[in-house]
């Protein structure tokens, strides 16, 4: 690749005229061809950053990519030596998701250890993307969901893991979704003394019924029975 | 345009877990930099466009800002509205915004430049936008469509990035430069962000300094980052460094900055620790003459 002199920053490929050519409409740039061009670059762009198995169709076929957004395939080397550094980004936006999930989920943190915790939000990050103004919320809310959908193959093997990260999940959701009622029945681990118990018998657990209410703007909640 | 911008002094940018820490240490801030996005009416995010208006007063944020402005000079801070969208503005995002600077009432308000949102998704992050003039007629068009809703003044700032964006025609100072002259923004000069880039892209950050206007830096940030794998990142996790207390001392000696801000996310130390970094960037403003 070619690189700027002055600047050390690679040449421009398949680029747009300065600004002096662009009409003085109203709205500057709109109608010009070069800002469709730019927007497509851009919607490419944020794709790359959010989306691995894009990238990974970037790597190996790109001509296909940029002609999907309406790039010309002439850019191919261009997109592909930024593939490192978009792939960089991506991953610390992740990093930067678990951090705001591990402030807005305590709970879960403490029950699964900051490793596992870790080690799943940034399993389930590819699999969601959160939209919105409040995005650390949107995305604390679906990792509590989805670490407690996964049934077969669950990251969480403790019954008393899931009761913690089930209680905190359903008052995250309440604040987020601003709901005013919850009911709901949590598996409650009961360490029953039992003198016939084996070592590896697993630990006895009772249906336990929880109310929470949202009341001005305050969460509250109470075990019922 | 920001000669008449009243002098700020240091202060931090709110974070909820700060609300008790603030009114007990109510002396050693000046005035509180308020992240718009998290005062917006709808906290799922939806259903904005067209519904937005004056804030509830009644409303979480509604009481939230009214008691912080109570006791502070706010400073309106965005995130979202990705100044460097080629296909133009997110309106609904645009009138919560607008809403939050009318209920706020400030001498300016500020906005990263930055592309966050494209094609309908949203990065959560702040890209960089080319080194360029398309991007400066890009973000100029943008910004006067804001305008046209907030008639505030708007200050600029400057961001970190790890990817190099090949469709540049500029430097990054010569782009500002450039940005502040056809926009006639101000600029809020991230001071850690400009030492962040200056340690991953290997330039002097002091000779970049140089070369922006000095009479458009009207508010800095700073706070300490960390690093990983070989790369600064602009974690707003640690202490400020003394890199960074270096680069303040030369800003300060250079431009007529009006107020500071420390800008902490992550690592949330107990309140009384932020203290000293506070009184410390006080000092460096007095000892120029800036306060």
């Amino acid at each position: 690749m070619v690189n700027d002199s002055e600047n050390g920053l690679p040449a421009n490929v398949g680029w747009a005229p300065c600004p002096s050519d662009l009409p003085q409409t109203k709205d500057g740039l709109e109608g010009h061809p070069t800002t469709g061009h730019i927007a497509a670059q851009q919607r490419l762009l944020v794709r790359l950053y959010t989306d691995e198995s894009l990238r990974d169709r970037m790597a190996s076929s790109p001509n296909e990519v940029l002609v999907e957004y309406g790039l010309a395939p002439d850019e191919a080397s261009t997109w592909q030596a930024m593939l490192a550094d978009i792939g960089l980004f991506a991953e610390s936006l992740h990093i930067k998701r678990c951090a705001e999930a591990r402030v807005l989920l305590p709970m879960a943190l403490a029950a699964l250890g900051r490793k596992t915790f870790n080690e799943l939000f940034l399993n389930f990050a590819s699999t969601f993307l959160p939209t919105g103004h409040r995005k650390p919320h949107a995305d604390s809310v679906a990792f509590g969901a989805w670490l407690l959908s996964r049934r077969s193959d669950s990251p969480v093997k403790e019954l008393w893991q899931r009761d913690i990260i089930e209680f905190e999940h359903i008052s995250r959701s309440m604040l987020f979704r601003r709901i005013g009622l919850i009911t709901r029945c949590l598996g409650h681990v009961v360490h029953l003394w039992n003198p016939n118990a084996t070592p590896n018998q697993p630990p006895s657990t009772r249906r336990t019924r929880y109310v929470w209410w949202s009341w001005r703007s305050q969460l509250h909640w109470r075990r019922v029975w | 345009m920001f000669t008449n911008i009243p002098v700020l002094g240091v202060g931090l940018g709110y974070r909820e877990p700060f609300k008790a820490g603030l009114f007990l240490h109510r002396k050693a801030i000046d005035f509180l930099e308020v992240t718009a996005d998290h005062f917006f009416g709808d906290s799922s995010g939806t259903a904005t466009v067209g519904k937005t208006g004056p804030i509830s007063p009644t409303s979480d944020a509604g009481r939230d800002l009214a008691l912080l402005k109570a006791h502070f000079p706010l400073i309106p801070h965005g995130l979202n509205l990705s100044l460097g969208s080629a296909e133009g503005l997110d309106s609904g995002y645009l009138h919560q915004l607008a809403a939050v600077i009318e209920a706020v009432d400030p001498p300016y308000w500020s906005e990263h430049i930055a592309l966050t949102k494209a094609g309908g998704v949203e990065i959560g992050h702040l890209s960089p936008v080319p080194f360029s003039r398309e991007s400066t007629a890009i973000v100029a068009r943008n910004i006067r469509t804001a305008q046209d809703l907030i008639a505030r003044p708007l200050i600029l700032e400057n961001i970190t990035y790890h990817v190099r964006l090949p469709f540049s025609d500029l430097d990054e100072a010569a782009f500002l430069g450039e940005l502040l002259d056809v926009t006639g923004c101000g600029l809020l000069l991230d001071v850690t962000n400009l030492h962040t880039n200056s340690v991953n892209h290997r330039f002097d950050a002091v000779q970049f300094l140089r070369r922006l206007p000095p009479d458009k830096i009207v508010q800095l940030h700073f706070v300490g980052g960390h690093w990983r794998n070989g790369t600064l990142i602009d974690s707003h996790s640690h202490a400020t460094t003394p890199e960074v207390w270096s680069l303040l001392d030369e800003v300060l000696k250079y431009a007529p900055v009006k107020g500071m801000i420390l800008e902490r996310d992550e690592n949330i130390p107990p309140f009384a620790e932020l203290i000293p970094e506070l009184e410390q960037a006080r000092a460096l403003g007095r000892k120029h003459g800036r306060w």
